[in-house]
């Protein structure tokens, strides 16, 4: 069953993904990316990693593809449509990007990692909230207490830089 | 003697510190020339001592030895084959070594006076000096590829120092023409250089002065249309070179022209030491050109044959520098067929035609040194060349006037003065060798000779003086011409006087010496020759004979000067003459005609291939150029694009073993 | 469902945005294009973690670190963007250079 389901959450994800690199009108793409993310965020689900799914949606589609929306509706108008790129530059992307797919799978081939059929070994709690709490404020070695404070500083950063940036200028 | 290298050293450095650094203290350019001439002249006189002091005493008839104080290893070739540098110091060496360096010396102080207020005051020197250094290399080269180095230098310097007005277009033009013939006479030296040394395996003058050297090269040589011994070509072409440089007809053309050089120029470089280069080769290699009788003979006419031309057309000539240029051309074809005159009819060698040759070469570059720097005085005196403007000058300019008479004489062959010495010895070996024909045209061109200098003497320095009856060069002939103040520099009249000295008293202290010593680097048996007693006087008449025809043709007190001296009514065949035969016209229609039209047009051809040549490879470079430059486009997607490519290259290619 | 798999899919989904970045020629085309990129990231960590043996919360951990920051990445790239369209008027990578090449 489990099979079955992944293959379509990948297709999904797939599918979105190829839709918002190649839609014509931009607003079309911020529509497949949320359809991909959702799927994202369902895989994550199916990965046992439950905090990560929520977060997905929360930041990504809530936060970062709205701001995206946002900013496009801020800058084109209704109806205007994305220019294509030149034939030349499709095809040497293809080509570039087709092979970096290619060496990514000949890498993985060689390690028999995609022979192992096991599901699953780690344990289910692996990604549970108060796991990842207890590592997010852990100050030892294996903990990440100090980065956890640096983002939220960068979390201030960006905001502040954020507004700055976007200011209208004073005439 | 193993400094002996300083010798040119001295010059070296004269030309170098002078040329670079002093060229706005000509004065102190000139001081500096000076003071390394005398010491190069130091230098050279107790290195002749010293070789008189190891080589002077040995016996007559063993071959004569040379001394190499110095040696270097250049370049090495192939195995044994190698170039060296080194000083190779024969008898004829060290006699060049004396005679340049006292000659350089000399003309050095005269110079100051001479050129005195011209703007090239301090170039003058140092191209001198550069001179200097390249005539000692060349007379003490020890093998033939140092000696055409240093050939070459004398010729490059020759061309700055005939060039030196470079404003007139005159000078130019002889400038020019003297080192394109005299290049394209070296072209045939250095193939000749090139095939002896195929043949003999080296370049060494001690190894191909040896009897092995001519065996190694008396091999027959296909040509196609004949065949000739290696022997024959390779000394053919060799003398060709002196054949240019020591301007032997055809190839004599660019001599007179050279005349437009400064006079101090005229009588350093061609009078007394450039060019009997050319002499001095043959003699050098004398041993092997004793083995190739055909080259001797060719030696022998072209010698005398350029003698008598000579001669002949100076007769004719009115400006003095023209004079003593074909003067010294005739001098050189006396010095050239005496060592031709070397090969006897049944095959022996006669060693007399070198050692005259070799001495002719002494005493000539002193009187005609003196000659062309009196002739220099005389010229800055009245500031024409012409001996139109000249006449009378004795009484103004009396030091001058004896020396240059001392010359004369001592030039005409009248004895004792050095000159007769030496032409007595000449005409001697041309008799003993048995060509009578080349005997009589060196007995004719003699009297010639006494002819030519006395018809330059006397109207120069006797009569009246015709000096302010010339218009001045801006031609105001409106206003009385004021006296020219006729005077004589000390500067010059010094160095003129001092050579008066070996003018005269050269011949019979050297004789002895240059018929002990003065001998060609191989063992020859001595000969019983005729040695005619009528000789020395029959010689001396011709002389004397000459200087009075002269005499009552312009010296004599009602001689019709101005008779003498027009041109325009001559009858054809003196003014023939008088335009050297038209072959300076001959030569300029062969180049206009036949170079410019048909070589030329091939090498313009050729030209045009080799620029389009390099402009396709300019437009190569400005097409990567334009690839590069597309790289740097400002488009972000091609950034990510080459990012990725470069990290798929480190993938695939980032563990070559490098 | 296979490690390999998700790993595939990872890896498919990263050149999908390579392949966006390098032809969008809407400046916010390429973001999105970066953001696939991204994502493709995240699953791979968390992919490991979830089939691997070992201390395996840090890839969630990672993961939720590549969210915050992708989100203030996109802060100042979208506000960057807004900037630019005030002064030019238009998003068009290839109007928007100053070196012509």
């Amino acid at each position: 069953m489990v099979d079955i389901g992944f293959y379509i959450v990948a297709f999904a994800i797939l599918a979105g993904a190829v839709w918002a690199v190649t839609a014509k009108n931009i607003l079309h793409s911020a529509m497949a990316l949320i359809g991909s993310f959702f799927g994202t965020a369902i895989l994550y689900l199916m990965l046992s990693a439950e905090f990560i799914a929520i977060a997905q949606v929360l930041v990504y589609i809530g936060g970062v593809v709205i701001f995206v929306i946002f900013t496009i509706l801020l800058t084109t108008r209704l109806g205007d449509k994305a220019e294509i790129a030149p034939g030349m530059r499709k095809l040497l992307a293809l080509a570039l990007s087709g092979t970096l797919f290619g060496t990514f799978v000949h890498a993985l081939s060689r390690t028999g990692i995609l022979m192992s059929t096991k599901t699953q070994i780690a344990d289910s709690n692996y990604a549970s909230i108060e796991r990842i709490g207890m590592r997010f404020l852990d100050p030892g070695a294996n903990g990440f207490l100090v980065p956890f404070e640096i983002i939220s500083l960068l979390l201030l950063i960006s905001v502040i830089g954020a507004i700055v940036i976007a200011r209208k200028e004073e005439v | 003697m193993d400094k002996a290298y300083l010798i040119m050293l001295f010059p070296l450095l004269s030309f170098v510190v002078g040329g670079i650094f002093l060229n706005k203290k000509p004065k102190v350019a000139a001081g500096l020339s000076i003071v390394m001439a005398a010491l190069s002249l130091g230098t050279a006189l107790m290195v002749a001592f010293q070789w008189y002091g190891v080589v002077g005493h040995l016996p007559a008839g063993e071959a004569q030895k040379a001394i190499v104080p110095w040696s270097m290893n250049w370049l090495p070739l192939a195995g044994d084959f190698k170039i060296g540098l080194s000083m190779y110091l024969d008898p004829i060496s060290v006699m060049m070594l004396v005679v340049v360096t006292v000659i350089a010396l000399l003309v050095n102080i005269y110079s100051v006076g001479y050129m005195r207020g011209d703007e090239g005051f301090g170039r003058f020197f140092a191209e001198l000096s550069l001179f200097a250094f390249s005539m000692l290399g060349l007379v003490v080269a020890g093998n033939l590829f140092q000696m055409y180095i240093f050939w070459e230098l004398v010729g490059v310097s020759s061309y700055l120092l005939i060039g030196f007005w470079y404003h007139k277009p005159s000078a130019v033009a002889a400038s020019k023409k003297a080192f394109i013939i005299t290049r394209f006479a070296d072209s045939f030296f250095l193939l000749g250089l090139v095939m002896v040394s195929y043949f003999t395996g080296t370049f060494e003058f001690s190894f191909l002065n040896s009897a092995e050297a001519v065996a190694k090269l008396n091999v027959p040589v296909n040509l196609g249309f004949f065949s000739a011994s290696a022997l024959t070509i390779g000394t053919l072409l060799i003398f060709t070179g002196g054949w240019g440089k020591s301007a032997m007809f055809p190839m004599h053309v660019w001599l007179p022209d050279a005349m437009e050089g400064p006079t101090p120029v005229s009588s350093i470089i061609h009078s007394a030491t450039m060019v009997v280069a050319g002499v001095f080769l043959t003699a050098r290699m004398f041993p092997l050109f004793a083995a190739a009788f055909t080259t001797l003979q060719v030696v022998e006419f072209v010698g005398a044959f350029t003698a008598i031309f000579a001669a002949v057309i100076a007769c004719t000539q009115k400006d003095i520098k023209r004079i003593l240029a074909f003067s010294t051309l005739s001098q050189l074809g006396y010095m050239m067929f005496s060592l031709g005159t070397s090969a006897l009819a049944n095959g022996q060698m006669n060693e007399v035609g070198y050692s005259a040759s070799m001495f002719h070469v002494f005493s000539h570059a002193f009187f005609k040194c003196m000659l062309f720097l009196g002739a220099g005085a005389l010229i800055h005196a009245v500031h024409s060349n012409d001996l139109d403007s000249m006449g009378g000058l004795r009484k103004k300019m009396p030091f001058t006037f004896v020396s240059m008479g001392l010359a004369t004489l001592s030039i005409s062959g009248i004895p004792p003065l050095s000159g007769f010495w030496s032409k007595d010895e000449i005409l001697l070996a041309a008799w003993q060798s048995g060509s009578y024909v080349v005997f009589a045209v060196g007995l004719l061109t003699g009297g010639l000779t006494a002819f030519y200098m006395f018809r330059l003497f006397f109207l120069a320095f006797f009569g009246k003086s015709r000096a302010h009856a010339h218009h001045d060069f801006h031609g105001h002939d409106k206003h009385p011409q004021p006296e020219l103040k006729i005077h004589e520099d000390p500067w010059m009249t010094t160095p003129i006087v001092l050579l008066a000295i070996p003018t005269v008293f050269a011949g019979f202290f050297s004789k002895d010496i240059f018929e002990r010593l003065v001998k060609p680097m191989m063992a020859l048996p001595e000969l019983e020759l005729q040695h005619p007693g009528w000789l020395p006087y029959v010689a001396s008449a011709m002389g004397i004979l000459g200087m009075l025809v002269a005499f009552i043709l312009y010296a004599r007190p009602h001689a019709n000067i101005a008779k003498a001296l027009e041109t325009a009514t001559r009858p054809a065949w003196y003014k023939v003459i008088m335009n050297k035969f038209y072959f300076d016209e001959v030569y300029l229609w062969i180049t206009q005609k036949v170079i410019f039209a048909f070589v030329a047009e091939a090498m313009k051809a050729f030209d045009r291939l080799v620029d389009n040549l390099v402009d396709l490879s300019a437009s190569f470079t400005q097409l990567g150029g334009r690839a590069t430059r597309a790289l740097q486009s400002g488009l972000l997607p091609l950034y990510i694009g080459v990012t990725l490519f470069g990290i798929l290259l480190v993938r695939y290619l980032g563990n070559l073993p490098l | 469902m296979t490690l390999g798999l998700c790993l595939g899919l990872a890896f498919a989904l990263f050149s999908i945005g390579a392949y966006g970045a390098m032809t969008r020629r809407h400046i916010v085309g390429m973001l999105i294009a970066v953001e696939i990129m991204l994502n493709a990231a995240n699953i791979n960590f968390v992919a490991f973690s979830h089939f691997r043996a070992g201390d395996n919360t840090a890839g969630p951990i990672f993961t939720a670190f590549v969210i915050a920051v992708a989100a203030c990445e996109m802060a100042v790239a979208l506000a960057i963007v807004i900037s630019m369209y005030r002064r030019h008027k238009n998003l068009d990578i290839d109007k928007l250079r100053d070196l012509h090449g």
